[in-house]
């Protein structure tokens, strides 16, 4: 069977049925109010000590939007309205506190759930998740795991919230495996950072699996075995081996330079969201930031992040990175990515529409917010500026004016500011790569992104299946592209990097060797990988090779060479 | 009573919903926020947030006991301060 694996690793153990369903209520009579009551409060006083812990731990990371939550879930928690109605219930009715917190919360949920607002409806699920919390203190039922089942447990449930990697501060808990998820939640990101093995999207895997069953899953692979042979858990203990000295083999290249087979010395750089993700940047090898997208700071939110906001976070990411490059994309949106408050329209093409910095040219004031927060933090690092979806020069040059209106602005207002913050482009749309020579002249360094260069440069809509043989990197028209842009950029001695999906695909890692690339720009636990997998591959094969392929007319003669390459040294 | 009337466009949600019933949580008096002949709780998120304040609505503050006068005059400047916003 299989499923989505979310989390690398392999995890062998028995079945654990995590309830995240709501308990059931009792609905008995007390005797005693005063033993009652006092009751209650214990549980109210433990759940905010609780949300506190949780509060501090945000803030402290950064996570305002977070905090902010927390503390409305520990007002909710103190509401002295549910306080004062619990407890009358309990005196004047003698029922007990479940009973009487069930009444109550009712009250409030429904009078919610009747608002226009679908905004504030939605807050009737935050005074849904403080009642069940606080059932689970009154019931005694404990959200950890029973460690007697076994030393090692596989924890299944519906969906798991992100409060739920708490599991794994129990050293048993080897694995999770849910019906519901996808890699972009809280939880996947944060099953990530911890290293425990993750599949996901297995729909009726409660029904089939019942606790104490023996269970293997493959994170990498999403592959689950129940009540697996002997053989099966010998070859995954096996894998979970080899898995286990791959990775400390990859994890002696921490520190060491990226480095192909005949010596010739790249740059393997992360591609982030956030301060979470910088924070844990060098200790996946990443030698600086090559895309921080920023775009995550203005999602989720009602309006848009302040400038002193956005300080805070640019200072964080590169304090994190210690004084290692950190590329800035100033503001992505449009095309598929949607943020509610600024208003931009339904559009007949998105992706071929106003969007990225079509749209911050014109909202100047949104757009000057976010440069002079990022001059304001360059003094705490390397920080650059890279500007996406550039088609002309007219673009780089206007979008350089608004920079340099700033960056004075700060000095009259007496503002410390880096003395150069380098300003480059994202090389995404086709036009930019054609007249990539001119546009050299005007920036100090490129990136390529090749998920919509793909795109653009095929005319073929990335998510429209129909048309997905056309959306791959392997036709002629992409290679001379790359090569062009990278050529183009080598002429007037910028540095060129690639943020795409491609820059960490091991069987492309070559042609872009071969083409020259300096600086491969990736998801953070992908670096160590491709480090390793260039150790193999010599320069001057990779040229000989992109040769090769600049002679053939065909994605799949270009497909089958690349992956012959591939196979002589990829093992 | 004094009344204001609501100019942010998101109304009064989660986050201004917090900082008003923390602002009110400091007086010892009552303090009652109105809308539409009804009354609620100042110091009750849930309250407030039940009430659904919207962009337009008129919400008068009404308060009795100790400190009153400066309470609604408190809970009126956080108020504005939330329309600004």
């Amino acid at each position: 069977m299989n499923g989505l694996g979310i989390s690398e690793g392999i995890a062998i153990g028995k079945a654990f049925i995590y309830k995240t369903d709501e308990p059931e209520i009792p609905h008995l009579s007390v005797d005693d109010v005063v033993i009652e009551k006092k009751r209650f409060s214990n549980a109210v006083n433990n759940l905010t000590l609780n949300i506190k812990n949780k509060y501090e731990k945000a803030s402290a990371q950064g996570d305002q939007d977070r905090a902010d939550v927390f503390m409305a879930h520990e007002m909710i928690v103190n509401d002295p309205e549910l306080l004062d109605g619990v407890n009358a219930l309990i005196d004047t009715e003698e029922k007990c506190a479940e009973w009487a917190l069930e009444e109550v919360s009712n009250k409030f949920i429904q009078l919610m759930e009747q608002l226009d607002d679908p905004y504030l409806r939605q807050r009737a699920g935050d005074i849904k998740d403080i009642r069940q919390q606080l059932l689970k203190l009154l019931l005694g039922i404990s959200n950890t795991i029973d460690t007697s089942i076994d030393d090692s447990v596989i924890v299944i449930g519906r969906e798991f919230n992100p409060s739920d990697i708490a599991l794994t501060e129990s050293k048993s808990v080897k694995g999770f495996l849910s019906e519901i998820g996808a890699p972009t939640t809280h939880f996947s990101i944060l099953a990530k950072i911890t290293n425990i093995p993750t599949v996901t999207n297995v729909s009726g895997i409660l029904e089939m699996i019942n606790e104490g069953d023996m269970l293997i899953l493959d994170g990498t692979t999403g592959e689950i075995h129940i009540d697996p042979t002997k053989e099966t858990i010998q070859a995954f203990q096996q894998k979970k081996l080899d898995l286990k000295q791959f990775n400390e083999k990859l994890k002696l290249l921490k520190d060491k330079p990226s480095q192909t087979a005949d010596g010739v010395t790249v740059e393997i750089i992360g591609n982030i969201a956030g301060v979470n993700d910088a924070e844990t940047m060098l200790e996946l090898g990443a030698e600086g930031v090559g895309l921080f997208r920023t775009e995550f700071i203005y999602m989720d939110r009602s309006k848009a992040p302040t400038e002193n906001e956005q300080y805070e976070i640019y200072k964080k990411v590169l304090l994190a990175l210690e004084g290692k490059e950190v590329v800035i994309r100033t503001l992505d949106v449009g095309g598929d990515k949607e943020i509610p408050y600024l208003n931009m329209g339904k559009e007949d093409n998105p992706f071929l529409g106003y969007r990225a910095i079509r749209y911050c040219l014109n909202e100047k004031a949104l757009f000057k917010t976010q440069i002079r927060a990022i001059l304001r933090a360059s003094v705490f690092g390397h920080a650059k500026i890279m500007i996406p979806m550039i088609s002309t020069v007219d673009e780089v040059l206007d979008a350089k004016v608004i920079i340099n209106e700033c960056r004075l602005e700060l000095q009259n207002e007496g503002v410390k500011i880096a003395d150069t913050v380098e300003v480059g482009i994202m090389i995404e749309v086709p036009s930019a790569g054609i007249i990539s020579d001119l546009l050299a002249e005007e920036v100090d360094f490129f990136s390529i992104g090749t998920n919509d260069l793909i795109q653009y440069t095929m005319a073929a809509d990335r998510m429209n299946k129909d048309v997905a043989y056309l959306y791959h990197p392997y036709h002629p028209s992409f290679i001379r592209m790359l090569k062009m842009v990278i050529d183009n950029g080598h002429e007037k001695g910028i540095k060129i990097a690639m943020c795409g999906e491609l820059a960490s695909d091991p069987t492309f890692i070559p042609v872009l060797i071969g083409l020259g690339l300096d600086e491969f720009s990736m998801n953070g636990n992908a670096i160590l990988k491709s480090r390793w997998l260039m150790q193999n591959v010599s320069k001057k094969e990779a040229q000989a090779l992109v040769a090769t392929l600049l002679t053939l007319k065909t994605s799949r003669e270009i497909k089958e060479t690349i992956e012959a390459f591939g196979d002589a040294y990829e093992t | 009573m004094k009344t204001i009337k609501i100019i942010n466009k998101t109304g009064i949600h989660a986050r201004p919903a917090g900082l008003l019933t923390k602002e009110a949580q400091k007086f010892s008096c009552d303090i009652d926020l109105i809308k539409d002949g009804k009354s609620v709780n100042a110091k009750s998120i849930m309250g407030i947030l039940g009430m659904g304040i919207a962009e337009g609505d008129v919400i008068g503050i009404q308060a009795n006991g100790t400190e009153a006068d400066s309470a609604i005059s408190s809970i009126y400047s956080i108020i504005e301060k939330i329309n600004q916003e």
